[in-house]
């Protein structure tokens, strides 16, 4: 049973993955990734991380996707790329990623990694809350400078600036 | 659980509010206060961080390396700390100047202050997770300060390639930071390190693969060389102020992180790292210098040589357990490479306020044009290259030093020592190219305005470069305890 | 706490000029003209710095502190105050100030003072540098700084103007023209003094390698490197190497030629070459290896040869450079060639003492008069500047008749001049040379008799051609060029009095340190019997045990009547030709071929300068630039531009290539080296 719903669900995760990068639309795009997204969701059901899982869920398919999308839909004009691709490149690229894989799958399956017990207790949450708030606090801290760092250089590469304005100052 | 009073955490406190607050103020003051404000409250944040940093360090003796928490107050952090904090100063008094008649000055400085608060604590972090967000801390400021000049193409390639290899980089680091997690059970590194020690051998691939993955990912930000391909693009097309910001502050974090995590992991794993950051020096250095050597872009050409001094920078590590001066070199190479090249880059940008463009074609006859920024020019440019009474010299010396002595033991460190000889020579080609554009070509030339705060860099940077070529001791002797500290922690 | 304030005195004496030096640009961005008084102001802190030194000195407290410099070569910085070095300072230090503050007076109207003053305070410091530091590396710096600065000051009017030129114009010796431009002289001095430098630098090395050690103090502590090197039999070499440095930085035969060209540069400059910065380095440098060097044939190891070559070459020096002094029509360079042949005497001096059984007569000697020629040579040059920049030529046949003219600057030459002369029983100048004559007397070596004669020689010689100066420059009818001065308006006066102060304290202190001559020396004396007692264990045989009787126990008296002949001599022939004007020299030189010949002969400068410019400059560039154009065609076309740069630019292209811009290739590499890393830590 896990294993069919774990290939089941690589299979769907890996698919989305490619549609979100090779789709053309934005939109398409961002919900191919959503569906990543949930995919790695589900992994970690699989995995008996139902915590884990949550998270993912609400933050990254349930805001993070949905933030993408709204600034998709908010760009106004469609953005038109100029398609240089050498089709060589492409090729090189999908080789390389198989090698990629090929080789860190590789290591990974070499390793001892077989042997590890399945049978470790399950996570404490509160446990997971008391380390944020005390051991990792200062990480904690830096995270909100992060995100008003993000913030602020967000804001200032996505003002449109009165270009005649500047001139006049300049 | 670190104590609020400890210094990191005060660092945070002084450099994130006053981070947070410079756009705020902007906002609620609207256009009525002129940037040299913003400047100086960014810069007395950052005076007071360094001073307080030297004050500490010279109170207080008693230091453990590794801690139990996720931060630690160490010799090695305090190094890169004082470092970093100099070149985040000397940028920030480089950029008046330069940013003056741009807008958003008050998020260029606050940008400036909250990524340098992620440099320090990459420095002193001894937790996995507490390095990764502080890394992350260090390079979103970044990706948007390399994209600060929105209206000109080459910034906003800068800042995409840059983002976007940062984006990879961290994503690697996040791997090898969970499977090294998955091997331990512990993101401490003091635990990490302990547990590495007595690891199975069945698990070693496994850890290798974690250590490879970290050095993907810290080598992006130190320009190793099959990782570099972004730099000189991105640092051609920032501006030269970030520029000198990512040249000579986040790349010497990489090496803080690198130095906490690769070097001491691979002693804990008991295992020959030694070729394997031999072989990358030796291709770092040889490709950032000879791709060097035909640039016509002052800012590309400095690029890769910041990519070659990175090679130089590894042959310490990679000699690190045969002996002691090689890392010491590397210490003290980091710190001075600090200093050089943000002088180099600020000088670039007073060449870039004053006669608008970096290609070396059009700096003829600066050395008459700008004596001050010249001379500061020519002087980081003869460190760079190690001209003996300079500060480069000591610790290249060091350094190659280093690989002799370590070639008694494996015959191919000799190879490591006669690569950097060669390399620092061929180096010295293109740095007297720039010298004689400066100095000897050109022809009526008259003296133009060079801005006042480019000169106090100048200045400053001069006397630190020669004072340090003339009397290196004290840093010497600092590396010799943060090695000292090292080996205690390691036995 | 005493001990640590003494100790960073000692360092301030040397960093105050560099400090100074560093500021004069700061300086110069608001005024030009208060960056001299600032510069004076600095040299004045860094006199007294090292005069409150002294007391505490002369009760032979040495002063030694040193900080680690390099620690991964175990070298150290340091600075060494103990009597010698502490003596020299004040020297410097007091005769730069009063330069200094000439300077003021003579750069005045000078567009370029800021570089002016940046060398200069560059040069005192480099010379309180060597003077101070504890070690050979330490002092090598110094060593070369000093070169710089002069080179810098020599070539200082870069533009080459004639009137800065030194040389008669068009004349040419055995196909030469011996006319130099200021760039052309500071390069002559800077060269001559590198080929000095590079054997001293060989020598330390040397030294280095068996001793482990650029200190002076270890050496002396530690003699196990002497015995080392003397049973390889390179103690001698290394040590004559060494005095190569000295040779060529204090302008001695052969090396002597660049001194007579460094005129070039502003007269104050001259003065402190001269006087107290340049040459005397390398005075110094035997004073400082001396007593080590002798201290060590207590211990059985000789270096008889060392002294006997300082001695020679000294004695060679001074006649050489006098007889030179009798014909040359330039006044700088006349005092030029006084120098180099007093520099013989100070170096005979401290040769001798080495071949003495009484080190100290020799080498207190030496030093008395290095410190009154310091004295009357920095005040016979300011002087000197003073009449060139009042007359506007360097000629002292453009001069004559200046008596009334320039009162006080006729008595403060005559002062200083009649030190030079060694003029009896009241000036410094006949004490010293005659504690020179004694020592080489009673040293009762072989050389003793054969450099005696030369001493009384070149003293003859000096006192005549003194004579001869003064006698041209202030007696006699006014020149041409006077006269001509004075019909176009512009009247001959006494120079401002910031310029003569400085030359007038000179002068009287000259005569009246001189009328306590005696006294004087045997204070040196005394205190440096003790200090090479107390310092390097020599001891002075007849030590001071008779208070009462000691005051004419130095005074041998055969030296004074010598020196009071050679004195007469030379003054009275002085005074027929050319003050009295009973013989007119001019027929007298060509009234028989002997004197004709001689005189061309020291005319042209023994033939020396001509002959090193051939051998060394003239032929050797076309030799080069014969196997240059051979190498040219063959090596570096073929090999370097074809080959070695193809190959560079050939890779260089490579990696541009690559560099392509485009992401996806970039993160092919990336992803190829994240493989290629794992790949090499597995292997």
């Amino acid at each position: 049973m896990v294993d069919i719903s774990f290939l089941v669900i690589s299979v769907l995760t890996v698919v989305c993955a490619i549609a979100s990068l090779e789709l053309r639309s934005l939109i398409y795009g961002s919900i191919a990734l959503m569906g990543s997204l949930l995919g790695i969701a589900f992994f970690f059901l699989l995995l008996d991380a139902p915590f884990v899982a949550m998270f993912q869920v609400a933050v990254y398919v349930g805001s993070i996707a949905v933030l993408i999308l709204f600034t998709v839909m908010l760009v106004k004009r469609e953005l038109i790329f100029t398609k240089i691709e050498d089709p060589k490149r492409k090729y090189i690229g999908v080789g390389l990623m198989l090698i990629l894989i090929v080789g860190l799958g590789s290591v990974i399956m070499d390793s001892g990694l077989k042997s590890i017990s399945t049978h470790s207790a399950p996570i404490d949450f509160n446990e997971i809350g008391e380390d944020f708030l005390t051991y990792y606090w200062p990480a904690l801290v830096i995270m909100a400078l992060i995100l008003s760092s993000s913030i602020t250089g967000a804001l200032v590469l996505a003002r449109r600036e009165n270009i005649e304005n500047e001139q006049h100052t300049n | 659980m670190i104590e609020i009073t400890s210094m990191p955490i005060i660092l945070i406190i002084i450099l994130g509010t006053a981070g947070v607050f410079l756009p705020i103020i902007s906002i609620i003051q609207k256009k009525t206060i002129s940037s040299t404000l913003y400047w100086i409250i960014s810069l007395t944040a950052l005076l007071f961080s360094i001073f307080y940093v030297v004050y500490r360090l010279i109170s207080s003796d008693t230091l453990s390396t590794f801690s139990e928490d996720v931060l630690t107050i160490d010799l090695l952090g305090n190094l890169f700390a004082i470092s970093m904090l100099l070149v985040a100063i000397l940028t920030t008094v480089g950029s008046l100047d330069f940013i003056r008649k741009k807008s958003h000055s008050s998020i260029y400085f606050s940008l400036i202050l909250l990524s340098t608060i992620g440099m320090v604590l990459v420095a002193y972090s001894t937790d996995l997770i507490m390095l990764f967000v502080a890394w992350e801390l260090m390079s979103i400021p970044t990706y948007v300060l390399a994209g600060f000049l929105k209206k000109n193409p080459s910034s906003n390639e800068s800042a995409l390639k840059y983002f976007l290899f940062g984006a990879l980089s961290s994503a690697i680091i996040i791997y090898g930071i969970s499977i090294t997690y998955g091997l331990t059970g512990s993101t401490n590194i003091t635990e990490v390190i302990r547990i590495f020690s007595t690891i199975d051998a069945e698990m070693l691939p496994l850890s290798l693969l974690a250590i490879s993955m970290f050095i993907a990912g810290f080598g992006f930000k130190m320009g190793l060389v099959p990782f570099h391909m972004w730099l000189p693009d991105t640092y051609e097309g920032a501006p030269p102020t970030i520029t000198a910001l990512l040249a000579a502050g986040t790349k010497k974090a990489g090496f803080a992180a690198a130095i906490r995590i690769i070097i001491i992991g691979t002693i804990a794993l008991n295992f020959d790292w030694m070729v394997a950051l031999g072989i990358i020096a030796i291709m770092t250095m040889t490709i950032g210098n000879i791709a060097a050597i035909l640039q016509k872009n002052l800012t590309r050409m400095l690029a890769y040589s910041s990519i070659g001094h990175a090679g130089y920078i590894l042959i310490g590590l990679s000699t690190y357990p045969l002996s002691n001066i090689g890392l010491q070199g590397s210490l003290f190479h980091i710190f001075n490479h600090a200093i050089m090249k943000c002088t180099a880059f600020i000088a670039i940008t007073g060449v870039l306020i004053a006669i608008k463009t970096t290609y070396i074609e059009k700096i003829k006859g600066l050395g008459i044009k700008m004596p001050i920024t010249a001379l500061g020019f020519t002087i980081s440019l003869l460190a760079l290259a190690g001209v003996p009474p300079l500060n480069g010299f000591w610790s290249k010396l060091m350094l190659f030093g280093a690989a002799l002595d370590a070639g008694s033991t494996y015959s191919w460190m000799y190879w490591l020592a006669i690569a950097g000889v060669l390399n620092s020579a061929l180096s010295l080609a293109y740095y007297g190219w720039i010298i004689r554009k400066m100095y000897f070509e050109g022809e009526k030339i008259t003296t133009i305005k060079e801005p006042r705060s480019i000169i106090a860099v100048m200045i400053f940077s001069i006397l630190f470069i020669v004072g340090i070529g003339v009397y290196p001791e004290p840093i010497i002797q600092f590396t010799d305890k943060i090695i000292f500290q090292l080996t205690m922690f390691l036995s | 706490m005493e001990q640590n304030l003494n100790e960073l005195t000692a360092w301030m004496i040397w960093i105050i000029p560099f400090v100074a030096a560093m500021m004069m640009p700061l300086i110069g961005r608001y005024s030009t003209n208060i960056v001299g008084y600032v510069a004076s102001g600095f040299a004045f802190l860094s006199a007294v710095t090292a005069i409150s030194f002294l007391p505490h000195v002369l009760e032979s407290h040495e002063v030694h502190n040193q900080v680690l410099w390099i620690s991964s070569i175990n070298l150290k910085a340091g600075v060494l105050a103990d009597p010698l070095s502490i003596l020299m300072a004040n020297i410097v230090a007091w005769i730069s100030f009063l330069i200094t503050v000439y300077s003021i007076g003579y750069m005045k109207e000078d567009k370029d003072k800021v570089r002016f003053w940046f060398w200069m305070m560059f040069f005192i410091g480099s010379m309180q540098l060597i003077v101070l530091s504890d070690n050979l590396l330490q002092m090598f710096f110094g060593w070369e700084g000093v070169g710089l600065a002069s080179y810098a000051l020599i070539s200082f009017w870069y533009r080459d103007k004639k009137q800065h030129h030194v040389g008669t114009e068009n004349r040419a010796v055995l196909g030469l023209i011996e006319y130099y431009s200021p760039t052309h002289a500071g390069m002559k001095a800077f060269i001559m003094t590198k080929v000095g430098d590079i054997m001293m630098l060989a020598g330390m090395f040397l030294i280095f390698s068996f001793a482990g050690t650029f200190g002076f103090r270890e050496l002396i502590d530690d003699t196990t490197w002497a015995t080392n090197m003397a049973t390889n039999g390179l103690l001698i070499p290394a040590i004559v190497l060494l005095f190569g440095g000295a040779v060529g930085k204090s302008a001695q035969f052969p090396l002597n030629e660049w001194l007579l060209e460094a005129m070039t540069g502003p007269t104050a400059v001259s003065a402190l070459i001269h006087a107290a910065t340049m040459v005397k380095a390398g005075v110094f440098l035997v004073a400082r290896l001396g007593p080590i060097l002798f201290a060590l044939s207590m211990t059985g190891i000789l270096a008889d040869q060392f002294f006997e070559i300082v001695a020679l070459t000294g004695a060679i020096t001074a006649l050489l450079l006098a007889t030179q002094g009798m014909v040359n029509m330039e006044l700088k360079k006349v005092l030029a060639y006084s120098t180099g042949s007093q520099i013989g005497y100070m170096m005979m001096a401290l040769g001798m003492a080495g071949l003495s059984e009484q080190f100290v007569d020799g080498y207190t000697a030496g030093f008395f008069h290095l410190m009154s020629h310091a004295m009357f040579k920095a005040s016979l040059f300011m002087a000197a500047g003073s009449l060139i920049h009042v007359v506007g030529s360097r000629f002292m046949t453009d001069m004559g008749g200046l008596k009334k003219s320039l009162p006080k600057t006729y008595i403060f030459v005559w002062a200083s001049g009649l030190a030079l002369m060694g003029a009896p029983f009241i000036t410094t100048g006949f004490w010293s040379k005659d504690a020179i004559f004694a020592s080489i007397y009673e040293s009762e070596h072989v050389f003793a008799l054969p450099i005696f004669i030369i001493a009384v020689l070149t003293a003859i010689i000096t006192s005549f051609y003194t004579t001869r100066m003064i006698g041209i420059i202030f007696f006699g009818k006014r020149s041409d060029h006077i006269t001509k001065m004075e019909e176009s308006g512009s009247n001959i006066h006494e120079v401002d009095k910031i310029m003569w102060i400085p030359y007038g304290i000179l002068a009287v202190l000259t005569i009246g340190i001189g009328i306590f001559g005696l006294t004087a020396e045997n204070n040196i004396h005394d205190m440096f019997s003790e200090y090479l007692d107390h310092s390097f264990g020599i001891h002075s045989i007849h030590t001071i045990n008779n208070e009462e009787s000691e005051f004419f126990d130095n005074l041998n008296i055969i030296a004074v009547v010598f020196s009071l002949l050679a004195f007469i001599v030379g003054f009275a022939l002085g005074y027929i030709f050319y003050i009295g004007k009973y013989v007119d020299p001019n027929k007298f030189v060509n009234s028989n071929l002997v004197f004709y010949s001689f005189h061309k002969l020291i005319l042209n400068r023994w033939y020396l300068n001509t002959l090193i410019y051939w051998c060394f400059i003239v032929y050797p560039l076309l030799l080069i630039r014969r196997i240059w154009r051979y190498f040219e065609k063959t090596v570096i076309d073929l090999g370097m531009n074809n080959g070695f740069e193809y190959a560079i630019k050939w890779s260089s292209n490579i990696i541009h290539k690559t560099q392509t811009g485009i992401v996806q290739s970039y993160l092919y590499v990336f992803g190829a080296g994240l493989l290629f890393i794992l790949m090499i830590l597995l292997v």
